[in-house]
């Protein structure tokens, strides 16, 4: 079932520049959605026209059926959460826990409901003992965790990530991802990601390339990822396994699936064996 | 930078950390009016004992309050220098060759200085035992009723509430920003005056790009989170009077009381 | 020259209730003209360790020996300039230090401060916009119109055109793209290789570590707990796995396909040879 569908966007700068030029596309319900372009190429301008932060040139954005218009700009903010890539730039309430009741506060939760909605979300995203924390005392995997509970309260089908851990240390993206990951699995939330880190790429059903506002490569990551070259000359990385299946490739070895580290160090064990 | 005292919230718990923040608002501004009221020294003492055995109950240490007067010495000093020169009534204190100091210096900078301090203490007390959004919900509560003479009660709360959350990440801010500069050599103790005012834009300009992108952001986030400015909505915190914040008042009501009459002398 | 620190403690707010020990007695020291990794968790005192390079922040104890200088706990140093001048610092996310009209104003205005002659600082300046990749057209632009990356790369000329001996940087790729880091790096090696600074790199990125760094220095609560040269750091596997440091990728596969019983050397530290190194495993001696 297509979950959003994206018509012929367009987004123009100043009325010269196109920033988005005629973008299409459409997103199945509960799938994860990787859109990958370096700094620049456009891509967070598409998260940021799809809940109507910006307004689009030209085009049409359609999600669960209902088109993106001034009148219905609302009902789709309901619809559809987004985790920005500052953590300190999103996070509004003083503490964690008044921060997780902002967007119940601006949807009208009633106030004798909040506290188990709180307590809840907090307890999804492995935050409930931080929830009397200021934000100056959390670290930016934390932050970010709490982003994602204050859209999870406002029960999204879908969720954006733009750029999300592109300001985190290791440890932190590490966090973040488990926790995105867990949500789709669980809650078989649409997600889409909008990230410059290819390993994140890997795991995504279907992965958008962008490049100067348009869409370059569209497909699955398998299929995307093994085009090396293209993603190099439009300033983007190789996944590692990849780029080790390449080399490889040059000695003679194919390797069947050069998305796995695991796999491909069985595939390379078994082929030491056989000979 | 991260010794501020002024205006910070102390985590601690007291009976005044549990008093309601509409109480404790408008008990500061009766104090504030009670130390407005001119009674000399009687009155002043008076109200310096109660202060002070205000801020024991609040559990906060002297030196706390100490260190948030201290941005205000040398505003005191510069008054006192003022008053040395401009002041020339009362008697002659002191005489260094031939430069008379006369008493009304002395005693108008103490009397201000007195005030000074007791307001600060007063603001303190408040600021240190009420965590700022509760501070902040406490004003949006206040100014309700003039909500139908146009004041945009729930938006100023908002706005001195984001201006809260974002000081300590401001103050980071400028202190990384002024590092940054040191390490190109920007030094603000010395130098030509038009050095000077180069080594301070090189401090405000990127202070104010990087707070409009904060702005930016920021506004992004609560839209995308739902938040229209004039629209309904609920609220989370909910503030409790109990019986306590009315004898708070009272009490602040009877100081004021017997300030007006120490005042006019009954 | 040296560049060492000796039982060096500071504390943040010391005699307040705010107060916080960011370094516990920190013993290193950084080896002349080589590109120094220094790695640790978020909020382990990296950061504070480097400000006290251009005496920024004073040592609360021991003392810091840089290049012809030492500052001692407790003594306020003098004429901070000149270290200033030797120990190039950039901070995270520097291009929010950029503030004057043009690029090039910008650019001069550490060497100007720094007491370089007009003439001198300006063609410093244009070399130093060229070391980091954009040409002259660029100098009498205004850095709001540059983006993200490259308003970074002005701020780094900022600090090279001061010719510092020591250059460190907190954490210069933070937030860039693929290919916008691995420019950064590559800058940084040039630096140290073809114009001999000493670098100190601040980092989380292990690929960078492996690829870019000669020596390592780990900080864990506020200690240096190891100094190393990069490749034995990341041969000790035992040790990568009690600091909980996750290893690069194509050691973490030698890794994987040596426990799996083939025979990789481990001096194998690039795609290019491993690949080469499983050919003849695979394949057989030829």
């Amino acid at each position: 079932m297509k979950h959003l569908e994206i018509k012929n966007l367009r987004f123009t700068y100043d009325q010269q520049t196109d920033v988005v030029k005629n973008v299409s596309f459409h997103v199945e319900k509960g799938s994860y959605t990787s859109i990958i372009g370096h700094n620049g190429s456009g891509k967070s301008t598409i998260a940021k026209l799809i809940i109507g932060l910006l307004e689009k040139s030209d085009g049409e954005i359609i999600i669960d059926g209902i088109a993106l218009g001034e009148d219905t700009v609302n009902q789709i903010r309901g619809k559809v959460g987004i985790v920005f890539q500052n953590p300190d730039n999103q996070f509004i309430g003083s503490t964690v826990r008044d921060d997780i009741a902002f967007g119940l506060e601006n949807h009208q939760v009633p106030q004798k409901d909040m506290d188990d909605i709180i307590t809840h979300f907090a307890r999804e995203v492995g935050m409930s003992d931080y929830l009397e924390n200021e934000p100056t005392r959390l670290s930016g995997g934390q932050k970010q965790r709490v982003a994602i509970a204050g859209v999870l309260a406002m029960k999204p089908d879908i969720l954006i990530l733009d750029e999300a851990t592109s300001m985190l240390d290791p440890k932190g993206k590490e966090e973040v991802n488990a926790l995105v990951d867990e949500i789709h699995r669980e809650h078989n939330m649409t997600i889409i990601s909008i990230t410059h880190d290819i390993e994140e790429v890997v795991k995504s059903d279907y992965v958008f390339v962008m490049n100067e506002g348009e869409f370059v490569m569209q497909g699955k990551p398998q299929d995307v990822l093994l085009h090396a070259n293209t993603l190099i000359d439009i300033d983007l990385d190789v996944p590692f396994t990849v780029k080790m299946a390449l080399a490889l490739k040059k000695h003679g070895i194919n390797i069947e699936e050069p998305m796995n580290m695991k796999r491909m160090v069985e595939q390379l064990c078994q082929l030491r064996l056989s000979k | 930078m991260n010794n501020i005292a002024l205006g910070r919230y102390l985590p601690l718990n007291s009976m005044m950390h549990r008093m309601d923040p509409r109480a404790k608002i408008l008990a500061m501004l009766g104090m504030l009016t009670a130390i407005f009221i001119p009674t000399g020294f009687l009155g002043y003492g008076i109200l310096a004992v109660i202060i002070i055995s205000v801020v024991f109950m609040s559990k906060l240490k002297l030196n706390f309050l100490i260190r948030a007067m201290k941005p205000m010495m040398f505003m005191l000093v510069f008054l006192m220098i003022i008053n040395i020169f401009v002041l020339k009534t009362g008697y002659v204190v002191v005489d260094i060759y031939g430069f008379k100091i006369y008493s009304d210096a002395i005693f108008q900078t103490l009397y201000i200085s007195i005030r000074l301090m007791l307001m600060i203490m007063i603001t303190t007390i408040l600021t240190a035992t009420t965590k700022p959004l509760d501070l902040t919900l406490g004003i949006e509560d206040l100014l309700a009723p003039f909500k139908r003479f146009k004041v945009p009660a729930h938006e100023i709360a908002m706005m001195i509430s984001i201006a809260l959350r974002f000081i300590p990440t401001l103050i980071e801010e400028t202190d990384r920003i002024m590092k940054a500069q040191a390490s190109r050599g920007v030094d603000l103790a010395e130098g030509k005056f038009k050095e000077k005012i180069l080594a301070i834009l090189s401090l405000i300009v990127p202070l104010f790009v990087s707070s409009f992108q904060r702005a930016e952001d920021l506004a992004d986030a609560m839209e995308a989170r739902g938040y229209v400015p004039q629209a309904t909505r609920t609220r989370y915190k909910q503030l409790k009077r109990t019986w306590k914040d009315n004898v708070m008042l009272l009490i602040v009501l009877a100081i004021i009381l017997t300030m007006v009459a120490l005042a006019i002398g009954v | 020259m040296p560049i060492a620190f000796k039982q060096v403690s500071y504390e943040y707010s010391p005699g307040t209730p705010f107060a916080y020990g960011a370094l516990n007695g920190v013993d290193v020291e950084i080896t002349e003209g080589k590109v120094t990794a220094i790695i640790g968790a978020t909020g382990s005192g990296k950061s504070t360790l480097i400000q006290h390079l251009n005496a920024l922040l004073l040592p609360s104890k021991g003392e810091v020996e840089v290049l012809d200088r030492t500052i001692v706990a407790g003594v306020k140093p003098k004429q901070l300039k000149s270290l200033r001048q030797n120990v190039g610092l950039v901070f995270q996310f520097p291009e929010y230090q950029l503030f004057e009209e043009t690029i090039l104003k910008d650019i001069i205005f550490g060497p100007i401060n720094f007491g370089v002659e007009p003439q001198e600082a300006e063609l410093r300046s244009l070399h130093a916009l060229n070391v980091v990749g954009l040409d002259e057209t660029y100098a009498e632009k205004s850095p709001l119109d540059l983006s993200g990356g490259q308003k970074r790369r002005v701020a780094i000329a900022g600090i090279l055109a001061i010719d510092p001996y020591v250059l460190v940087l907190d954490e210069p790729t933070a937030g860039l793209d693929p290919q916008g880091s691995k420019s950064m790096m590559n800058l940084f090696m040039t630096m140290n290789r073809k114009y001999g600074k000493t670098v100190l790199i601040v980092t989380h990125d292990m690929e960078h570590v492996l690829n870019y760094c000669d020596e390592v220095v780990v900080v864990d609560q506020g200690k240096v707990i190891l100094k190393s040269d990069v490749k034995s750091f990341f041969r000790d596997e035992k040790l990568l796995d009690e600091l909980n440091i996750c290893q690069p990728k194509v050691v973490d596969m030698r890794r994987q396909l040596q426990k799996a019983g083939m025979d990789l050397s481990d001096d194998i530290f690039d795609i290019e040879s491993l690949a080469q190194a499983i050919a003849k495993e695979v394949n057989g001696h030829e």
